[in-house]
């Protein structure tokens, strides 16, 4: 199976200019998300070699949706970039082992893999928002920020989903809804930080330089909350 | 009074209260580790907060008086906005971001009701011994058990036990287990942990969390919030974008 996700990778990451190369690794992604869930008789969201081959598949598939707007349809840059991206996370899956160890039972709900698929698709739409940012400071087309807010709108309400079936699995897993934990702050400091985003946009055309910057900005504190706080934090609710 | 009004419905004021919640926040996560996080998450908030030093405890003092002018701009926001544009006819228009603000409103009060007069409490009890809840409904544990994968291995994926109460002796007692807890008068009951010996022993934990029904309703309001407000705002750009085509 690792060579699909090396297929995937590789056609990504050189494929980048292309978006039928694109679209050719993501299917080989998809086939191998499918494949490994297959063998694992569940969805493929446990461990860091999982859930970074989850978020980089899920970059691609909403790099390649988000291209379908009128702004991107002949953008190579974005292509390239979004193909790059999803590339590096593809082969970042890679280095880390490939462990298929059954479900523990606290994990095996589906509000668990709810909670944990609309996390990644909002990573991934975050990743695309930021993409798009750092397209509109080098190019201010006003339609970029369009799409920044579209994409930081959807990302959030996917986010907000995924804390929402989060609270609920928490309740019946640990009698909670919410736990102090470093990932648990910093999910709400993420939802915090996109809510600041959507809101600035309330404030009109000039304030779209600080918008971008958020937006950037928001890919940096995304992946601190993904794999930041994982890796060099102590928290209870890791991968 | 015309001044205050317009500072509490201030957007600049949200933006600056939303960007100090997430600089105190993640200031205060950085010290979040060891006895200190681990009391934090075995008491109600509260508690833990009189228990514990303000060196400590400062940051999320800071965040909970962050929370709470937040929460009151929100509230003033939303308020002016619907008694300005309540009789007009774009409903669609001012709606969805209302019932996003009263979902979020909801979930801070149902965390404020938890963190008041939540209850957790924790327990190691051997099978065939009995324990009693705070409001002073007794429960025997009956059994206690590994649950093993189908496929094998010497590993548990998690513990069970089987509860015998009052209320649930004609069915013979109720197996809690990972996800499946047992519910009573509002307190929950939950295995975490158990032990192989002669008896084996169960790590229960008890907890109430009064703000649950609460934050449940403020997550129903702001999904449907959310998706009203995805339906309009795709509309009104598509419009926009059609427009600017003709």
């Amino acid at each position: 199976m690792q060579p699909l996700l090396l297929t995937f990778a590789a056609f990504c990451f050189f494929g980048a200019f292309n978006r039928w190369l694109l679209a050719l690794g993501l299917a080989a992604g998809i086939s191998y998300l499918g494949l490994r869930g297959w063998s694992l008789g569940r969805l493929p969201l446990v461990g860091p070699h999982d859930t970074i081959a989850f978020f980089a598949v899920s970059l691609a598939a909403m790099g390649l949706a988000t291209r379908l707007s009128r702004p991107l349809r002949s953008a190579a840059w974005f292509n390239a970039a979004v193909g790059i991206m999803a590339g590096i996370f593809g082969g970042l899956a890679l280095i880390f082992p490939v462990r298929s160890m059954p479900m523990p039972a606290i994990l095996d709900t589906l509000w668990f893999e709810l909670h944990v698929v609309l996390a990644f698709f909002a990573y991934a739409l975050f990743g695309i928002g930021a993409i798009v940012s750092a397209g509109w400071l080098a190019v201010r087309d006003r339609s970029l920020m369009d799409i920044q807010f579209k994409t930081a709108l959807a990302g959030w309400s996917f986010f907000s989903a995924s804390m929402v079936a989060g609270g609920i699995w928490g309740y019946y897993a640990w009698g909670t809804y919410w736990l102090w934990t470093p990932k648990e702050l910093w999910t709400s400091i993420l939802w915090l930080f996109y809510a600041l985003v959507l809101h600035l946009r309330l404030k009109g055309a000039k304030w779209d330089v600080l918008s971008a910057w958020l937006g950037v900005l928001g890919f940096v504190v995304t992946l601190f909350t993904y794999l930041g706080v994982s890796l060099l934090m102590k928290s209870s609710h890791s991968f | 009074m015309k001044r205050l009004w317009n500072l509490l419905i201030s957007l600049e004021v949200g933006l600056v209260l939303l960007a100090l919640v997430c600089i105190v926040m993640g200031a205060g996560s950085f010290g979040l580790s060891g006895d200190v996080a681990t009391a934090l998450n075995s008491m109600p908030l509260f508690v833990w907060l009189a228990e514990f030093s303000l060196a400590t405890t400062w940051w999320l003092w800071l965040t909970i008086v962050l929370l709470a002018l937040l929460a009151l701009n929100t509230l003033c926001c939303s308020a002016d906005t619907v008694f300005q544009r309540f009789s007009s006819n774009a409903i669609l228009a001012w709606l969805p971001p209302q019932l996003i603000h009263a979902g979020f409103l909801l979930i801070v009060l149902a965390h404020l009701q938890s963190a008041l007069w939540g209850f957790k409490g924790a327990i190691e009890i051997p099978e065939g011994a009995g324990f009693q809840l705070p409001d002073g409904a007794a429960v025997q544990v009956a059994r206690v058990g590994a649950i093993f994968s189908p496929m094998g291995g010497d590993r548990p994926l998690g513990y069970k036990a089987l509860l015998v109460t009052q209320e649930t002796a004609g069915q013979g007692g109720v197996t809690i287990s990972p996800n499946h807890p047992w519910f009573s008068n509002g307190y929950g009951v939950y295995i975490k942990h158990a032990e192989p010996g002669q008896p084996p022993v169960a790590l229960l934990e008890v907890h109430r969390e009064p703000g649950a029904a609460m934050a449940m309703a403020g997550a129903v309001l702001f999904t449907i919030g959310n998706l009203l407000l995805l339906h309009t705002r795709s509309r009104s750009r598509e419009f926009m974008l059609e427009s600017d085509e003709a």
